[in-house]
């Protein structure tokens, strides 16, 4: 039968297999970078010859970013799966995920003006996941102090 | 700012009862009756004020007192 724990468990499998792709990735960032730098898209270079460095290190500073996303993500779904939804830990998670898909924004910036294009759309879902995320992370404050004042009413 | 204090280790004193026994006799746990001991509590219900009032024989008043001390 399925239930909320095995949810949060798939949850927490899947944010550890994503945080060991991203870590497995981070080896093959340079052949990747080396092979759409000679490779032509929609008529143009997929990455300029001159940004590699550039391109190379953006990618690398996204990884990092990912993978304290996904450090965050797992401290919360622990939290959760202990239910410990309402505490301010859990609020100070969101709040650092919410900056850090902000902070994902700069680094794409920089890697789509020396390389494809697509790190613009990716730039863009950062800013409106870090946006969606600071509005849960509002919701879940709020209900922290509705839940202290429940808990402490006799 | 001032706040409310729960002056219930007095009256609870003055008629000789035990925590545990309060608790029982007004239906919440101890754990409840501690935090209203110790004014950790951020609200009180009227059911439980009125039972309070009924066991220990005294008004809200005589529980409850507004002090003028800044809150920790």
């Amino acid at each position: 039968m399925w239930s909320h724990d095995n949810s949060t468990v798939l949850s927490l499998i899947c944010t550890r297999i994503v945080a060991a792709a991203v870590i497995v990735c981070a080896f093959f960032v340079p052949g990747i970078v080396g092979y759409y730098t000679n490779s032509q898209y929609n008529g143009r270079e997929a990455i300029a010859p001159s940004g590699r460095m550039q391109v190379t290190a953006g990618i690398y500073v996204c990884l990092l970013i990912a993978l304290f996303i996904l450090y965050m993500l797992d401290r919360l779904l622990s939290n959760i799966r202990k239910e410990e939804i309402f505490i301010p830990q859990n609020v100070s998670y969101l709040r650092g995920i919410s900056w850090a898909c902000f902070a994902m924004c700069v680094p794409c910036l920089l890697v789509s003006v020396y390389g494809s294009q697509i790190f613009l759309f990716i730039m863009v879902a950062a800013a409106f996941m870090g946006l969606i995320l600071r509005v849960v992370k509002n919701v879940i404050e709020s209900a922290v102090l509705i839940k202290e004042e429940n808990d402490y009413t006799v | 700012m001032g706040k409310i204090v729960v002056n219930l280790d007095v009256v609870m004193a003055k008629r000789k009862i035990s925590a545990g026994a309060l608790a029982e006799a007004v239906g919440i746990t101890p754990a409840n009756l501690s935090i209203l001991k110790n004014n950790k509590a951020k609200a009180i219900r009227f059911s439980t004020l009125e039972e309070l009032c009924r066991v220990l024989d005294c008004q809200p008043g005589d529980i409850l007192e507004y002090s003028e001390e800044q809150e920790d």
